[in-house]
């Protein structure tokens, strides 16, 4: 069993993850950049090793640094929580070769699952279905121009390495198709140092739908039920929610049922969780990613379990505590993430309460959000028997949140949850924009 | 100092509870100080890399006397003040350094980082103990540019 962890990351995540440690009598080592001193995680954990100045690249993206500091302060495990190093399998392989266990799936899966086409491929080997497209690298010319006829406009080029919305290109019509690849590939040459691009169907409207996985590398799978992430703003999710009210009973059990399959097929160890597009009653695997993901809490909330302690608990060798290849849904639950709109210090935080409210946050009173880092002061949290009561309890504790000193988005995710189209449950990825155009012509 | 004085020095110093002894004569000056830390010194012909002392701002800050410098870690790693476990250390308390001059060594993933002084100061306290991790900014060397 884990007994001692280092947890490579900052903010919201790394106090999640020490909190889950506490109980489960784990000690903990923080680590942090000197903008960070200070900060509540290193205030949490029982040791906290400064590793760097504040640019990322330097501190929590400095891989030496940080298994130094794992090493030296005799710790069992990293958990690297999300964004900066959680998907770096060079990490991962050098956390294991130093002797400690990297809370998370092995190198060679991530590597697998970092690169868009071979990831398509290995999707498609387990039968879950992918949206129309190249299964190989395209390059310009006559291939990419016949594939696209084939499969209609609008088509999407998505750099192999790409993820989070950057290398991507989307063409409406087949005379930008060459100069597209062009650009497309070389600006993924640029962001990723790769080059290799491929091609598929764009869907106009979709919703994104992601499916929670836990998964003990040794035979068990078991899904968490989905997780809708659709009200979006450029690519950057805004609210959360499980269950979708975009898909069904019949549909939720395909998803759940290719998903536990992909895992089993690929041999995945740890939490995970499968994106998919959801269009018209069909669905289309988009990509895994391998780690926690921040929205996680949504799906803790409807399947009364702590996904960081099972991910702990598969690390260390031990079943997950879950039982079958589904876990029970109990109620609705909300996510609504509290951004900054600048940096700056916080002069009055006082966090909503009272029943059905969890609030993940790791600021207080004269706190700083750093210039350097993601700007979410927190994530609310609504659990509730039904969606509209959900959404009731969420209206209700994003007004008691009171935060002087940096400006946040808390009105306008208030404007969301008010919206027809939002209470209604019908709405696709482009419901941030056509909510706030409107705002903008009245 | 021949080598029985040294032996004897040594024993006397470990049968007292001080936790650092110095001194100094017209001809020698001995410095004695008990490890915190558990970790041997690295061992002899282990993998060296050069590190900078100053890899950005605030790395050498301003002590309360306004000559002195404080040297902090550019990394994170586990401090040795000797090459290898049976050499002397680089520095000492008094000594003056060149340019260059190795300070410590910085062990980090199996890799023995040397740090090297950046300009000629005389080196006033040694601030971290022998064996045990430096944090980055961690002060190391309190110093006296020449």
């Amino acid at each position: 069993m884990i007994r001692s962890l280092l947890i490579a990351n900052r903010g919201e995540i790394a106090v999640r993850i020490i909190r889950t440690c506490k109980e489960m009598g784990i000690r903990t080592v923080a680590v942090y950049s000197t903008a960070d001193a200070g900060s509540l995680h290193t205030r949490m954990a029982d040791q906290a090793v400064c590793i760097g100045p504040a640019p990322s690249s330097e501190s929590y993206l400095h891989r030496r640094n940080i298994i130094t500091a794992a090493c030296a302060t005799r710790c069992d495990a990293i958990h690297p929580g999300v964004g900066f190093l959680s998907e770096n399998p060079v990490f991962a392989q050098e956390v294991e070769d130093a002797g400690l266990i990297f809370i998370g799936p092995t190198a060679q899966t991530i590597r697998m699952l970092g690169d868009k086409v071979r990831s398509r491929h290995t999707a498609t080997e387990a039968g879950v279905p992918v949206t129309p497209g190249s299964m190989e690298a395209v390059t310009s010319g006559a291939e990419a121009t016949k594939l696209a006829d084939e499969i209609g406009y609008p088509v999407i080029l998505k750099a192999a390495a790409g993820g989070g919305g950057r290398g991507m290109r989307i063409v409406r019509e087949p005379r930008d198709l060459d100069r597209a690849i062009s650009i497309a590939s070389s600006e993924a040459k640029a962001f990723f140092d790769d080059g290799t691009i491929h091609l598929e169907k764009y869907l106009e409207n979709p919703r994104h739908v992601e499916i929670q996985l836990l998964s003990d590398g040794k035979g068990q799978v078991v899904h968490l039920g989905e997780r809708d992430c659709s009200v979006q703003k450029n690519h950057q999710k805004l609210i959360e929610e499980s269950p979708s009210p975009a898909i069904d009973e019949q549909m939720r059990r395909h998803m759940g049922a290719d998903s536990v399959r992909l895992f089993s097929h690929i041999g995945y160890r740890g939490a995970g969780t499968i994106e998919f597009l959801v269009q018209d009653g069909a669905y289309w695997f988009m990509e895994v990613n391998a780690r926690v993901q921040v929205e996680h809490p949504v799906t803790e909330l409807v399947c009364s379990t702590d996904i960081i302690r099972q991910q702990i608990l598969i690390a260390s060798g031990k079943s997950i505590e879950l039982d079958g290849s589904a876990a029970k849904i109990s109620g609705h639950a909300l996510e609504c993430r509290v951004n900054a709109g600048a940096s700056g210090t916080i002069t009055r935080f006082s966090p909503p309460l009272g029943p059905s409210v969890r609030v993940d946050t790791h600021l207080c009173e004269h706190a700083v959000v750093s210039p350097h880092y993601d700007p979410m002061i927190a994530k609310v949290i609504t659990h509730g028997p039904d969606r509209q009561r959900t959404i009731d309890s969420m209206i209700r504790a994003l007004r008691e949140f009171e935060i002087e000193g940096v400006q946040t988005n808390i009105a306008s995710q208030i404007t969301i949850l008010q919206s027809k189209a939002f209470r209604s449950g019908t709405f696709g990825t482009d419901l941030y924009s056509r909510l706030f155009a409107e705002e903008k012509t009245r | 100092m021949d080598i029985q004085k040294l032996e004897a020095y040594i024993a006397l110093f470990e049968q007292s509870t001080l936790s650092e002894l110095e001194f100094s004569s017209e001809h020698e000056s001995v410095s004695m100080k008990r490890s915190v830390g558990t970790s041997l010194p690295p061992a002899e012909g282990a993998e060296s890399i050069t590190v900078s002392s100053t890899p950005s701002t605030g790395q050498t800050q301003k002590q309360q006397n306004k000559n002195h410098r404080i040297i902090t870690s550019p990394i994170v790693g586990t401090f040795y003040r000797t090459p290898s476990p049976d050499s002397p250390p680089y520095v000492e308390v008094g000594d003056t350094v060149e340019t260059g001059d190795t300070l410590c060594t910085l062990e980090a993933m199996k890799l023995m980082n040397q740090l090297e002084a950046e300009y000629a100061c005389e080196i006033v306290a040694i601030l971290a103990d022998q064996g045990t991790l430096v944090e980055f900014g961690q002060p190391l060397f309190e110093v006296k540019p020449l």
